[in-house]
C-alpha cells in the first residue's frame, strides 16, 4: 500500500522488526527512501525496540577481535607498515567486505555455546622490563579528583585483554543504568574546556616511512641510537624515577617503557600531549610492557601517561602515572 | 561546560579521523547492547560474536553510513545488529524449516518461544511487554527475538497475515507507552 496519501503504517512496524520479507520489504524500502514521515515513524519504532534490549557483557575477546580486524583492514593496503600499535588505526582504513559469519552453525534454539577461546596478546618487549614494576598501583597524583563519586565501571576481565570497561551490567538483576558523567572528568588544570576535536586527538594522518619489516621494538631501538632523535624522559609521578621514554625520530614516535607497573587486561596506559587546547591522545600504550609506536606530538608542552580503560579514552579519565616536558623540535636527548 | 563528555555523534565524527579511542568509547557505551541483541536472536555465542564484530568493524570502516539526523547511534547500531543476526538465523533455519515445516509452526511452539523471550527481559521491560494482549505480544516477540517473518508468525499463531501485521503495529505503539510508563531508559 504505497499510495502517496496513505502511508504503509503496518508494514513500517513489521519492517522495524526485520520481519518483512520479499517484495513487501523491497516496496517498503523504496517508499521509506522517499518519505520523510515514514522514516520518522520507523525511527520511532526502532527507538522503542532499543529500549527492550537488556545489556550484557560481551565475551572478553570480542573487543580484541574487533581491533585485530580493524588493523587487518589497514594492513591490507600493503604499503603501510605493520605495527602492532593503535597508532596504526589513524591511517586510512581499507574498505573491505564484512563477513556474514558461519551460517552452518546452530539455529534459533541451539544451546548457548562457550565463549571463544582466549587468544594471546601481541606486543613486543624491548628491554625485558616486563614485571619490573612494584606490585600494585600507587598513584601519587590523581588529576581526576572527583572520580570517586562516579559509578564503578565493571570490566569483564579475561586473560586475553578484555574489552574496554563496560557500562553494561554483568549480572541479571538491577535496573539498567546508563553510567554517565560520573566517570569521565576533565583533566583539571590542563585546559578542561578542551574541545572535543582536540580531546579526540585529531592529529594528522600518519603513514610510517619504513617498509614494514623491522618490528616496532627494532624501530624504536634504532631511533634511540639515532643522534638526531629527540628523547623525552617521562618520570614517574610517584617517585620521579624514569618510567618511560618518548622517542621522536623524524616523523615517527615511540614510547619505550622503562618502569611502569604492568596493568591487567582491563586497563591500558595512554599517552597524552597537554597542549593549550587541552589533552590530545598520542596513542594507547597497552598494559605497560610493550614498546609502541605513537603519534608525534605537535608542539612543545607537557606529556603525560595516564591509566585508562582498555582500548583507551577520548580524554584522560584516570590517574597520571608519568610525565615529562617535550621541547618541540629541540634535541633534549 | 568544563567536563563535557563527547556525544555519540562527536565520537562518530572522530572515527572519520581514525581515532581508536573513539571506537573504544562507542564500544563501551553500546557494545553490551549490540552483543545482547545479537545473542538473543542468534542463540549462539559464536554467531553473536561475529555479528558484534561486524557491526563495529563496519562502523569503523564506513562511519558515514550513520546519519545522526535519522537515528541515535545506539538505535542505529542495534538496527544493524538485529538485521545481521536475523539474516544469519534465517539462512540457517530456512533449510531446516523445509524439513520440519509441518511440525514447526504451531501455536504451542509460539507459546513456548514467546515465554522464553519474555523471561529473558529485564524486569521493567518484561512488565511492559506483559501488559500487552497476547495477540500483540506474541508476534512482536516471535519476530524480534525469534527472527521469524510476519508470515511465519501468522502461521504459528493461526491468524491471518494482515491481522498479525496490524497487531504488530498496534503492539509496538502500546509497548512504547508501556515502556515510558515504566520509565525505561536506554
Amino acid at each position: 500500500v504505497s499510495v502517496s496519501d496513505q502511508h504503509p503504517h503496518d508494514d513500517l512496524a513489521v519492517y522495524a522488526l526485520d520481519a518483512l520479507d520479499g517484495d513487501g520489504r523491497t516496496a517498503l524500502e523504496a517508499h521509506v527512501a522517499a518519505c520523510g514521515a515514514c522514516r520518522a515513524e520507523l525511527a520511532d519504532h526502532r527507538r522503542t525496540l532499543a529500549l527492550v534490549v537488556r545489556e550484557e557483557a560481551p565475551p572478553p575477546g570480542a573487543w580484541d577481535a574487533i581491533v585485530r580486524r580493524v588493523r587487518a583492514s589497514t594492513n591490507g593496503h600493503g604499503h603501510l607498515p605493520v605495527r602492532p600499535t593503535p597508532a596504526d588505526l589513524r591511517t586510512v582504513p581499507d574498505l573491505f567486505g564484512v563477513g556474514r559469519g558461519d551460517t552452518s552453525a546452530p539455529g534459533p534454539f541451539a544451546r548457548i555455546g562457550p565463549a571463544a577461546p582466549a587468544r594471546p596478546r601481541n606486543g613486543t618487549s624491548l628491554h625485558g622490563v616486563s614485571g619490573s614494576g612494584p606490585p600494585g598501583p600507587a598513584p601519587l597524583r590523581d588529576l581526576a579528583p572527583v572520580t570517586a563519586t562516579g559509578p564503578p565501571a565493571p570490566a569483564p576481565v579475561g586473560p586475553d585483554g578484555p574489552p574496554p570497561a563496560g557500562r553494561w551490567r554483568s549480572g541479571r538483576t538491577g535496573p539498567p543504568r546508563r553510567a554517565g558523567g560520573g566517570r569521565r572528568r576533565a583533566l583539571v588544570g590542563f585546559g578542561a574546556a578542551a574541545t572535543v576535536a582536540v580531546a579526540l586527538g585529531l592529529a594528522g594522518v600518519r603513514v610510517g616511512g619504513s617498509g614494514g619489516d623491522p618490528t616496532v621494538a627494532e624501530q624504536a631501538a634504532a631511533a634511540l641510537d639515532d643522534p638526531d632523535a629527540t628523547v623525552v624522559a617521562l618520570a614517574s609521578t610517584m617517585d620521579g624515577d624514569p618510567a618511560a621514554r618518548y622517542v621522536v625520530d623524524g616523523s615517527d614516535a615511540y614510547v619505550v617503557v622503562d618502569d611502569l607497573v604492568p596493568l591487567d587486561g582491563a586497563r591500558t596506559y595512554q599517552l597524552w600531549e597537554l597542549g593549550d587546547g587541552g589533552p590530545t591522545s598520542l596513542g594507547v600504550l597497552g598494559s605497560g610492557v610493550e614498546v609502541v609506536a605513537v603519534e608525534r606530538a605537535t608542539g612543545g608542552g607537557d606529556l603525560a601517561i595516564s591509566e585508562e580503560p582498555a582500548g583507551g579514552s577520548v580524554s584522560p579519565t584516570g590517574t597520571v602515572v608519568a610525565g615529562g616536558l617535550y621541547a618541540g623540535g629541540l634535541h633534549t636527548g | 561546560v568544563s567536563d563535557a563528555e563527547p556525544t555519540d555523534d562527536d565520537l562518530v565524527l572522530a572515527l572519520g579521523t581514525h581515532s581508536q579511542p573513539a571506537l573504544a568509547e562507542i564500544y563501551r557505551r553500546h557494545g553490551g547492547a549490540v552483543w545482547a541483541v545479537a545473542r538473543r536472536v542468534c542463540r549462539d555465542t559464536h554467531l553473536a560474536e561475529d555479528v558484534t564484530q561486524n557491526v563495529f568493524v563496519e562502523l569503523w570502516t564506513r562511519p558515514e553510513r550513520f546519519d545522526a539526523a535519522r537515528a541515535s547511534l545506539r538505535s542505529w547500531l542495534l538496527t544493524q545488529a538485529h538485521g545481521r543476526a536475523v539474516d544469519l538465523v534465517r539462512s540457517e533455519s530456512s533449510r531446516r524449516r523445509r524439513q520440519e515445516r509441518d511440525g514447526r509452526m504451531t501455536a504451542d511452539r509460539a507459546e513456548l518461544e514467546t515465554t522464553i523471550y519474555a523471561d529473558e527481559l529485564a524486569d521493567d521491560v518484561r512488565r511492559a511487554v506483559e501488559s500487552l494482549p497476547a495477540a500483540e505480544r506474541q508476534p512482536i516477540l516471535l519476530a524480534y527475538f525469534g527472527g521469524h517473518t510476519y508470515r511465519e508468525a501468522a502461521e504459528m499463531l493461526g491468524q491471518p497475515e494482515g491481522t498479525v501485521k496490524s497487531r504488530i503495529r498496534s503492539g509496538l505503539g502500546a509497548l512504547r507507552r508501556a515502556l515510558e510508563a515504566e520509565g525505561a531508559r536506554p
